[in-house]
């Protein structure tokens, strides 16, 4: 290991300053354009293998590929050169051409003695040196002055020791209107209340320590977890339906897990014991099992939904392929979530760039596949846990007896109907016949015909109203027609109607979990890799395990060992290999995320690819004292956004200076604040924050979504909702891949194939038309001038300031606020004249506001 | 970059209603010095900013736009363009071949059912086409047609059209309209690049036009076949006239004044000009869609005044308009080809309504000079079976879908005049001859842009995906001129 480390350290080095190698500087090229044919899976184009040095020396059909010093004579060199290879469209880049002539001009050197034959897959040292594979080290806190420390933490320590390095300093701390405003929208995703604001600034000049105050209250709201929540959601996948196909078949339980997942992040769950629910929850709590399921139970068996997110077919069709995908498609999110690495890309083959191997993805596969068992495949409703009680069953066997009753004695009342009803029809034939009839309608209603002898059954033909039967509907006929009934027989049916829906009403809601469990099973279920993919061409069994790369690390297979489980046990020892604070991804890849969405930029720039596709860190030793700190403080994300949001680099100004934007354009040392533009949810929830429309419930099941009259897809019904539940915040809305509401998906809301690492950023007109003429941004305006009317009076002056406060969180500078009175006042002379021009005007101010580059950018 | 196209951006600048601020020029120059970028081959995982600037395809283009009249449903070949004399020989016999794939078996037969359309021959090219289309027949010598297409492993409909248009019968998946869109951006700095009309009703499975996993902004505009045309690009009741002008010229100066406090935040400079694209877009996508001007011989030309052929009409009009200002792709969504009963006299009304205007479009584009730059398509995801379906009243039966041969056509934008590719067998039943499939056509078609659909790609979750996918696509070279 101490050797590895060596040469990870030598790799760092600037390339002119050491000889190209083999291992180093050629391979990674062969592999991602040649292994493919010469060398992988056996197979051995023109008999040509190019996975080692001495096998190009060694050549193919053709001869040797490579004469060390004479790139004239070399086969390979020619080969590429003219575009013979490799096959395909695919050509090497001119500066990959060029490294390879150079070492084979150099002598085509190794680093060291190559292996005597390669056993399977061949992982270099170069490759296990990785950058991301090697262990999370706890580098020192470079030592800052005195003067320094007092101001700053250890994050900045870190960051100052770049900045320095590249004759860039800090910018100053950014002002306290600006600051609170970063913080509220950082941490619960909702612009802070003009008194808010005004008490904090108000703070902060006499009390130092109002900032970290202000950051504790922020950690406590509630509305916390439904901001970073969001964020969780987006990397896991999060949707309300199946997807996969046009059906997009509805997950009606799906927001459980939503709920689960803001719950968790309010409570500061520790990330391990986070992770760990989520990958293995049932296996904690030994499910399946008799009996009923204590609460805590239910939320581990519903943090399992991570597992279940993928886009999932098998709700509308049986076939294989549609199974396959889903085990496939939930590999992918476990690993860019968890590994921050595109294993995905080795299902097929091994990986072209990252030494992941494809058997490393069926090992993934493995831990999963007794819980999604390929061979004895269930579908969506077939998992859905049932939350049935013995108390549910209890109060619903007490209802019924109570429904019982009430029918009883409805039967009763009807009787008596039928008695009268049956009286007052005789009426209506000859009194001679009357007992006659009688006795043949009381046969009739008995048994109806069975009994009647042919002369009764006639004269019931003859005078079919005396068949008075007694139920509700029949009987309403016949006392129609008897008017001194009619009222008290419709009373005596509203009551029974009543009386019914009144018990109904307190029926138990048996609602269900979309969770993933275990068929306890001897033999496992077995995983085997398949060939080029395909699920038809199962090859080599394999058990469950993690990367290849890491086994210098740590023990990369995954062996249960709870033998007391009634399951498999693998999840949950694969959690507890995740979690162990020895894996050299997981740690770096949750503070890296973590910290994008503090900064709006990763310390590596691609959050789901710490590959070699990916970008390397910027600041690798604040990477990695992050990680280790992350873990060292039990894992906690409350604790790690106290760090990062009391360090001086967090709360700089944003404000860009000539002399470091010279130096740093792209910001990447961090010497000043970022400004970011609100995502697609937080535009909607702000908005609805400052027109005082948002509808704080929360929890439970979504907001549905509909297709207006122009086939647009908007929040809620078509009609508005008595509750205002279409105000509710965007994490409630429903997620439904095939309908995406357009006001969000303009915006950039993430479409989830299979899910979102990091969102893109667009700014394109249909967002601008949105904030200038959609239904919901012209009424939330109105709602918004109705609001600063009432509490700023007629006044244009005042008006103008109220607004801007209310949508900015500040006070309108001097010039501000004179063009917007002056606007108010010249828009309503040009508005047709009439009552309430002035409110118009007003309105059309108040949606300039919110759609202006101060509302919609976090600064 | 063309120099006409900058000519017209500056000549937008000198008469632009905002009052266009010095930050705002700025800008635009800036776009100005984006546009010789190349095709954004591997953009990055993390926040980028992507645009609708016209970018440089990997090879010269034969075709700048497209418009793609797509008959959703399935249009009889056997009753159009592919003649199949056998079928009338055994008409109301049993099927000889072998096994036949019915997608809907309610009403299934194996009963052949004969054409009673007749074919002749049209144009120099003697091209066969039924009595149905006649006005197609007049453009015979301007189009090639495929009597081959082949959806390999689709089946019925949604899959069908995401087939045809994405790839692959998926869910999420970009459409062809919003990849050539990312990989060329667009002509027109006031219009959208990507517009989808629909007329009669949404396809099932729509939206066609998503961008799926690309950046939204290479989703295309719905255009829709009533007012208001386009989503919210009607000002609001009370803001209607000069208050929206006066409404967006406070907001500008909100803006550019936050700006100043934030010199040289791109972000903030790209919103701004949002705003004024969006303004623009009002005034242009007003008039493109504003057919009112066109003349009352075009008008005639397309059969605009009748009430056959009028939606139809007036969606070829608006997507002519839309391509001579610039706009890249403009698809025509017409789902009313489905005939499980009673075809042939629901042939006859629908082709009366699609047949004049969708040959006017190809007549009027080749007027304007525009043909040669513009790629038309016509046809669907499927064709019909040569057997009869009694689904329905009796004695009026219908044909249920064939996705393993039918037909389509293309005109213009670089492919062959007067051409026939490929050949079903001798029932229509399976495409035998020069068989496209999908991925052909959309490779194809991308080929004519000048971009090879195997390097366009868009990288996510580390893959680097492409309209291809995991499958092969072949060019048709055969149908190049």
């Amino acid at each position: 290991m101490k050797l590895v480390f060596a040469i990870a350290s030598s790799v760092a080095l600037p390339l002119h300053a050491v000889e190209l190698s083999f291992e180093r500087d050629v391979r990674p090229i062969l592999k991602a354009h040649c292994f493919h044919c010469h060398g992988e899976e056996g197979e051995m184009k023109g008999d040509l293998d190019v996975r080692l040095k001495r096998f190009l020396d060694q050549g193919g059909e053709s001869g040797p590929a490579i004469v060390a010093g004479k790139p004239h004579e070399s086969l390979l060199l020619e080969q590429i050169k003219n575009g013979e290879m490799p096959k395909g469209d695919k050509k090497l880049k001119p500066e990959e051409v060029a490294k390879i002539e150079q070492w084979i001009t150099a002598g085509a050197k190794t680093l060291r003695p190559e292996p005597e034959k390669i056993e399977g897959h061949f992982i270099t040292e170069e490759e296990r040196g990785w950058w991301a594979f090697r262990p999370v080290r706890r580098p020192d806190v470079p030592a800052m002055t005195n003067d320094e420390a007092r101001m700053t933490n250890a994050v900045d320590a870190f960051v100052r020791q770049k900045l320095v390095a590249s004759k860039l300093t800090p910018s100053a701390e950014a002002d306290p209107a600006t600051l609170i405003r970063r913080a509220y929208f950082d941490l619960i995703g909702l612009p802070p209340t003009a008194q808010e604001v005004t008490a904090f600034i108000q703070e902060s000049h006499q009390s130092p320590s109002s900032y970290e105050r202000l950051i504790e209250r922020l950690l406590a709201r509630p509305e916390y977890g439904e901001r970073w929540g969001r964020h969780w959601l987006d990397v896991v996948g999060y949707a309300d339906s199946e997807g996969f196909d046009e059906n997009d078949t509805e997950r009606p339980s799906a927001w459980r897990y939503r709920d689960y997942v803001i719950r968790a992040l309010n409570a500061d769950l520790p990330f391990d014991r986070f992770i760990t629910e989520q990958l293995a929850g049932d296996e904690l709590i030994g499910y399946p099992k008799e009996g009923e399921l204590k609460a805590d139970e239910i939320d581990k068996l519903t943090a399992t939904g991570f597992l279940r997110m993928a886009p999932d077919g098998t709700a509308s069709t049986k076939e294989k392929a549609a199974q396959n995908a889903v085990i496939t498609e939930t590999v992918k999110i476990v690993s860019s979530s968890l590994l921050g690495m595109t294993v995905g890309c080795a299902e097929c083959h091994d990986h072209r760039f990252d030494p992941i191997l494809q058997k490393d993805f069926y090992r993934l596969r493995a831990v999963l596949e007794p819980g999604l068992n390929y061979a004895g495949w269930f579908d969506p409703k077939k998992r859905e846990v049932s939350l049935r009680t013995a108390w549910d069953t209890k109060k619903e066997t007490r209802l019924n007896a109570e429904l019982k009753a009430i029918e009883v004695e409805y039967q009763k009342k009807l009787n008596a109907y039928q008695e009268c009803t049956l009286n007052a029809e005789l009426e209506a034939i000859p009194e001679k016949d009357r007992e006659f009839g009688r006795a043949a309608a009381l046969k009739w209603r008995k048994d109806r015909d069975k009994s009647l002898t042919p002369e009764e059954k006639k004269f019931l033909a003859d005078f079919p109203f005396l068949k008075v039967s007694a139920s509700e509907q029949q009987l309403n006929l016949f006392v129609q027609r008897h008017d001194e009934k009619v009222k008290e027989f419709e009373a005596d049916v509203a009551k029974h109607k009543a009386d019914v829906a009144a018990v109904n009403a307190r029926m138990p809601k048996i609602g269900s979990v979309r969770a993933l469990s275990e068929v306890p099973a001897r033999p496992l279920p077995v995983t085997k890799v398949f060939l080029r993919g395909n699920h038809e061409s199962p090859g080599a069994e394999v058990g469950p395990g993690d990367l290849t790369v890491l086994s210098d690390v740590l023990a990369v297979d995954i062996a249960p060992k709870d033998k007391s489980l009634p399951t498999s046990g693998r999840r949950l020892a694969f959690a507890k290999h995740l979690t162990s604070g020895k894996h050299p991804l997981v740690a770096r890849v949750l503070v890296n995320r973590f910290w994008m969405h503090h900064f709006g930029r990763g310390l590596v720039n691609s959050a789901g690819d710490f590959g070699a596709q990916g970008e390397k860190p910027s600041h690798p030793e604040l990477l990695d004292w992050l990680a280790s700190e992350f873990m060292s403080s039990g894992w906690s994300l409350k604790q790690f956004h106290r760090l990062v949001m009391n360090s001086a680099t967090y709360k700089q100004s944003s404000l860009r200076r000539p002399e470091a934007e010279r130096l740093d354009a792209a910001n990447v040392l961090l010497w000043r604040m970022n400004v970011r533009r609100l995502e697609a949810e937080t535009i909607r929830d702000a908005t609805l924050a400052v027109t005082g429309r948002l509808n704080p419930q929360r929890f439970g099941e979504p907001v549905g979504v509909a297709e207006d009259a122009n086939a647009q897809v908007v929040i809620g019904s078509k009609e508005p909702s008595s509750d205002g539940r279409e105000f509710r915040r965007s994490i409630y809305v429903q997620q439904r891949r095939s309908a995406l509401p357009y006001q969000l998906a303009v915006f950039d809301s993430p479409q989830m194939e299979p899910n979102c690492e990091a969102r893109n950023i667009s700014t394109v007109a249909p967002q601008s038309l949105l904030l200038m003429n959609s239904s919901f941004v012209v009424e939330q305006s109105r709602a918004f001038a109705k609001r600063v009317m009432s509490e700023a009076g007629d006044d244009v002056s005042k008006q103008a300031a109220r607004a801007w406060e209310l949508a900015f969180g500040r006070q309108p500078a001097a010039q501000d606020h004179r063009d917007a009175a002056a606007y108010l006042t010249e828009q309503t002379k040009s508005l047709p004249a009439g009552s309430d021009a002035a409110e118009k005007a007003l309105a059309s101010l108040c949606q300039a506001l919110l759609g202006s580059n101060p509302f919609l950018y976090i600064e | 970059m063309n120099s006409d196209f900058c000519q017209s951006r500056r000549h937008f600048i000198g008469s632009n209603a905002f009052n266009l601020s010095a930050i705002g020029l700025a800008t635009l120059l800036n776009e100005d010095g984006l546009l010789a970028a190349t095709v954004p081959e591997k953009p990055a995982l993390t926040p980028i900013v992507y645009d609708t600037l016209p970018k440089k395809p990997h090879f010269q283009p034969r075709a700048k736009a497209m418009i793609s009249l797509f008959m959703g449903g399935g249009p009889s070949h056997m009753d159009m363009f592919d003649p199949k004399p056998l079928l009338n020989k055994w008409d109301g016999k049993l099927f000889p071949g072998g096994e036949i794939k019915f997608d809907n078996t309610g009403g299934a037969t194996r009963t052949v059912m004969g054409s009673p359309f007749k074919f002749s021959k049209h144009g120099e090219s003697g091209i066969e086409m039924s009595e149905l289309i006649p006005h197609m027949g007049g453009i015979a010598d301007e189009m090639t047609l495929i009597r081959s297409m082949n959806l390999k492993g689709i089946r019925n409909h949604v899959a069908g059209m995401k087939a045809m248009d994405t790839g692959t019968g998926l869910n999420g998946k970009p459409a062809l309209g919003s990849w050539i869109t990312y990989g060329l951006g667009s002509e027109s700095r006031d219009l959208p690049a990507f517009v989808a009309l629909v007329i009669r009703k949404n396809p099932p499975g729509s939206p066609f036009w998503s961008s799926g996993l690309l950046p939204s902004i290479y989703q295309g505009t719905h255009v829709r076949e009533q007012e208001p045309r386009i989503m919210n690009l009607d000002p609001p009741e009370y803001l209607k006239g000069s208050a929206q002008d006066r409404q967006l010229a406070f907001l500008e100066r909100v803006n550019s004044r936050h700006l100043a406090q934030h010199p040289g935040e791109l972000d903030l400079q790209a919103r701004i000009a949002s705003y004024q694209l969006a303004a623009r877009m009002q005034t242009a996508a007003t008039d493109a869609l504003d057919i009112k001007k066109e003349s009352e011989a075009t008008r005639k030309l397309y059969g605009a005044d009748d009430d056959r052929t009028k939606a139809l009409a007036e969606a070829c009009i608006i997507a002519r308009r839309l391509v001579e200002r610039g706009v890249r792709f403009v698809q025509i969504w017409d789902y009313s080809w489905d005939m499980h009963e009673n075809i042939n006299e629901a042939l006859v009304k629908r082709c009366g309504a699609s047949d004049q205007p969708s040959a006017a479009l190809v007549k009027d584009l080749k007027s304007r000079g525009l043909l040669d730059s513009t790629l038309v398509f016509w046809g669907g995801e499927m064709g019909r079976l040569p057997v009869i379906q009694t689904r329905g009243k009796a004695g009026k039966p219908g044909r249920d879908h064939n996705t393993d041969g039918f037909s389509i056509w293309m005109a213009g934008g670089g492919v062959k005049q007067g051409h026939i590719h490929g050949a079903t067998d001798e029932w229509g039943l399976f495409a035998t001859e020069g068989v496209v499939h999908h991925h052909d056509y959309l490779a194809t078609v991308m080929h004519l842009f000048g971009l090879d659909a195997t390097k366009l790609a868009y990288k996510r979750n580390g893959r680097a995906e492409t309209i291809l996918g995991s499958a092969t696509g072949n060019v048709v070279n055969g149908i190049l001129a």
